[in-house]
């Protein structure tokens, strides 16, 4: 039996009328996930359709497959960190494939923990909803687990993923609708709730696979918070051997997953590039100051460390939650790294910006918007003004 | 590509911004006019131009459209409910 007819047997139970018709939306996805659906344009109301009767191949579900796919490198970059992490702060000489394996033991239960509790909340909200599922997760989930420490405690993700679910993306009507980044939401959850689990010395590498985890270790920004010189050089940095949250300390990832989301045009380049700008003047801002040793590192320092890379990439980039005009987005990208940058060295309690600067231009992103919309709105009264003038004369 | 009537998908939110802009010539927000007609605020769709429109103008943005929304339909529905209000 195929996989087709397995779900053609099954479809009438789940339709109108059948004995699970309540869990029509958890069929719906699970076929559309499986094949393409088979609607076509027009649909029901065919004979009076007045629309488009071709459709380009893109669809919701294609957008976020390759946002996944971009996630790869850095994620099998992380899994291989994790295990290098704990093989060189041990003294252990793992190979690669042990690192490696331990690596993926200890992320798959936090990939896990996040997709099955917000898939949950999504399936259970379609169906109360009478919708269909919407796919926005499938991209978020996989993020959140690649943002949050190594040794964050289970139940603590669960809660943060259900907070970031229910109150960030279902109460304001489901994808496509949330103010807020969900995936960031979750993790800035995490940070104001149990912030000795987020960030300080003790969180970042695993100890071995069922002991305690507490091998003491700073981040980049972290030592640069406490004062200390750093100890790593830029080019670590850059490949990603430090450590940091699961997967976003190699920029050299990070990188060829955005080479893959402009070359597919998902997200905008105007937001990353403009990201960068920001980010970078502010840091040059700091060097021309120079109050502290803080101020004094060079400015690409900052593209390296913490979240910046994946935050520019994968983060500021959502469409939803970005500034939606393309000016807005200009105005969006570039606060976004002046923000990030000036949390960092001038604010003493978060060693990290770049979570609290997309969060807050999340907020003002349709403030942007409506000003750039209202700036052309007024643009072409003004033309329309003079056309009118000259059709009297 | 071979085209068929497929929808390649369901309908979901306006997710992906910035397709729309570079398929409409005019000077105008497309995206912020779809969703001005969904909610029927007339005095937003004059504003955004509603009136430089017609329902083929969006036509390119239909069909890119990740969404598969019924943009045209969602045009013309919006020039009706203005051509009744306002009374032309």
């Amino acid at each position: 039996m195929t996989l087709r007819n397995f779900f053609d047997k099954l479809k009438p139970n789940f339709s109108k009328g059948g004995r699970f018709e309540k869990l029509s939306s958890t069929f719906e996805a699970f076929e559309s996930f499986a094949y393409t659906p088979n609607t076509i344009t027009g649909g029901e109301k065919f004979a009076r359709y007045r629309g488009c009767h071709i459709r380009d191949a893109v669809d919701l579900k294609r957008t976020i497959i390759t946002v996944v796919i971009a996630l790869m490198p850095a994620l099998l970059f992380g899994m291989w960190n994790i295990g290098h992490q704990t093989s060189i702060s041990n003294g252990l000489d793992w190979i690669f494939w042990h690192q490696i394996w331990f690596g993926f033991l200890r992320l798959l239960p936090i990939i896990a923990v996040s997709y099955i509790v917000g898939l949950t909340i999504e399936f259970l909200f379609a169906e109360i909803r009478h919708e269909e599922v919407s796919e926005g997760f499938i991209g978020t989930g996989l993020i959140i687990s690649m943002i949050v420490p190594v040794t964050i405690p289970l139940w603590q993700l669960a809660l943060a993923v259900a907070f970031a679910v229910i109150i960030g993306k279902e109460v304001f009507g489901g994808s496509g609708y949330n103010i807020l980044n969900p995936a960031l939401l979750a993790r800035a959850f995490l940070f104001f709730s149990y912030p000795s689990r987020m960030s300080g010395e003790n969180v970042w590498i695993a100890a071995d696979l069922w002991g305690t985890d507490a091998i003491t270790c700073a981040t980049p920004l972290g030592q640069l918070m406490s004062g200390q010189p750093l100890q790593v050089s830029a080019l670590d940095m850059f490949i990603g051997t430090i450590p940091g949250c699961t997967c976003e300390t190699s920029v050299v990832a990070i990188l060829l997953g955005a080479v893959i989301l402009l070359l597919t045009g998902i997200a905008s380049w105007r937001i990353m590039l403009s990201v960068v700008i920001g980010g970078g003047l502010m840091g040059l801002l700091f060097n021309t100051i120079g109050a502290n040793d803080y101020m004094h590192i060079p400015f690409y320092y900052h593209y390296l460390m913490g979240g910046f890379a994946f935050g520019c990439v994968f983060m500021a980039t959502d469409p939803v939650t970005a500034a939606h005009t393309n000016t807005g987005k200009w105005i969006y990208g570039f606060l976004i790294g002046v923000f990030a940058v000036m949390l960092r060295v001038v604010n003493p309690a978060y060693p990290e910006g770049m979570m609290l600067a997309i969060l807050l231009m999340n907020c003002f992103a349709p403030l942007i918007d409506h000003c750039v919309v209202a700036m052309n709105i007024r643009k072409r009264k003004k033309r329309w003004a003079i056309a009118e003038r000259r059709n009297i004369r | 590509m071979d085209f068929d009537t497929g929808r390649h998908g369901s309908q979901r939110p306006l997710f992906v911004t910035g397709e729309f802009e570079k398929l409409v010539p005019l000077d105008i927000y497309p995206m912020q006019l779809i969703k001005a007609c969904i909610v029927g605020d007339i005095e937003q769709m004059e504003n955004l131009g509603i009136y430089e429109v017609e329902p083929e103008d969006l036509a390119l943005c239909e069909f890119a459209d990740t969404s598969k929304t019924e943009i045209q339909a969602i045009i013309r529905e919006g020039l009706e409910k203005a051509r009744k209000e306002v009374g032309l």
